[in-house]
């Protein structure tokens, strides 16, 4: 009596495994169908390609052989202020409208390099893709390492707006 | 004692089921953003990135709503714990790294007033998915 009781719950444990395994495989599954239709249907995800080719950081000595490229300061007004890479332009999510134009007063179709204050923040990724997506700036590029790649650099710096 | 601790359970899983379902529209409603958070931790390349922002939100919700249900709830709380663990190890990583970082769980609605904060909360999170796995799975034992 005691073996078959010992039994059945045996069975019944690894029943309630394979049915756990099998359950997570079926969430696993449907979730990846749902992200490969609204990837295929919906465009809610950038294109692939261009994280590659558009959004991938560069180094500062990749970014100096471009021909006269725009800099695009992503930081805030305060740290821009404070101090900013010589000639780079303020450009933020915070006023987005407001600083566009002084950037399209100055692009000219050549390659833009953004950076922001560390080492791997999202504003200078977000303004990337912003100028990519909604304004068709084909060659923009994240300065790897960001305000401080510059800062431990040569490059000419100025205060102010 | 028994009761209560089903009851309590029963809790838990709309409690963990609200917090996921929230967190998945907030990211399916800005993927391309959710991705820019997911490079952020500067852990996985580009191409791993990418798939995680596609799939992750998807699963999320997925996750959500099937701990709702009674035949799906001990593996949809299965796997929400390893999303929430693999939460807990990106940001630490991240912190440690000394990088700013934005997890981009919640987007604007909730901010965290730091990132103890956060942790804390999901760790708290990862125990209530973890009592919920318990008692689920040990019900489904008796599932014929």
């Amino acid at each position: 009596m005691q073996y078959e009781g010992a039994k059945k719950e045996a069975v019944g444990i690894v029943g309630a495994f394979t049915r756990l395994i099998v359950n997570c495989i079926i969430i696993l599954g449907v979730s990846s169908a749902l992200a490969g239709i609204s990837y295929l249907s919906m465009n809610s995800m950038p294109e692939f390609a261009d994280g590659r080719l558009g959004t991938g950081e560069i180094t500062l000595e990749e970014a100096q052989a471009f021909s006269y490229p725009v800099w695009i300061d992503a930081r805030s007004s305060t740290e821009y202020a404070e101090e900013h890479l010589q000639g780079a332009i303020l450009l933020n999510e915070d006023a987005w409208s407001e600083l566009l134009p002084g950037f399209l007063v100055v692009w000219r179709e050549q390659d833009v390099v953004v950076y922001c204050n560390s080492m791997n923040c999202n504003a200078a990724r977000a303004i990337a893709r912003r100028l990519r997506s909604e304004l068709e700036v084909p060659d923009v590029h994240v300065l790897q390492g960001g305000w401080q790649t510059i800062k431990e650099s040569d490059l000419p710096l100025e205060k102010g707006r | 004692m028994k009761t209560a601790f089903s009851t309590l359970v029963l809790v838990l899983r709309i409690l963990v089921a609200g917090v996921f379902i929230f967190s998945a529209i907030l990211k399916l409603t800005d993927q391309a953003g959710f991705l820019d958070d997911v490079q952020g931790f500067g852990v996985l390349p580009y191409d791993q990135a990418y798939l995680v922002a596609l799939v992750l939100p998807w699963l999320e919700l997925l996750c959500g709503l099937a701990v709702l249900t009674w035949r799906y709830s001990a593996a949809a709380s299965l796997l929400m714990i390893g999303m929430n663990g693999g939460f807990i190890y990106f940001i630490r990583h991240a912190l440690q790294q000394g990088r700013e970082i934005d997890c981009g769980c919640f987007g604007t609605w909730v901010v965290f007033q730091n990132h103890d904060h956060h942790l804390i909360f999901l760790w708290v999170l990862m125990v209530a998915l973890a009592m919920v796995f318990v008692r689920t799975f040990m019900m489904a034992q008796y599932d014929d």
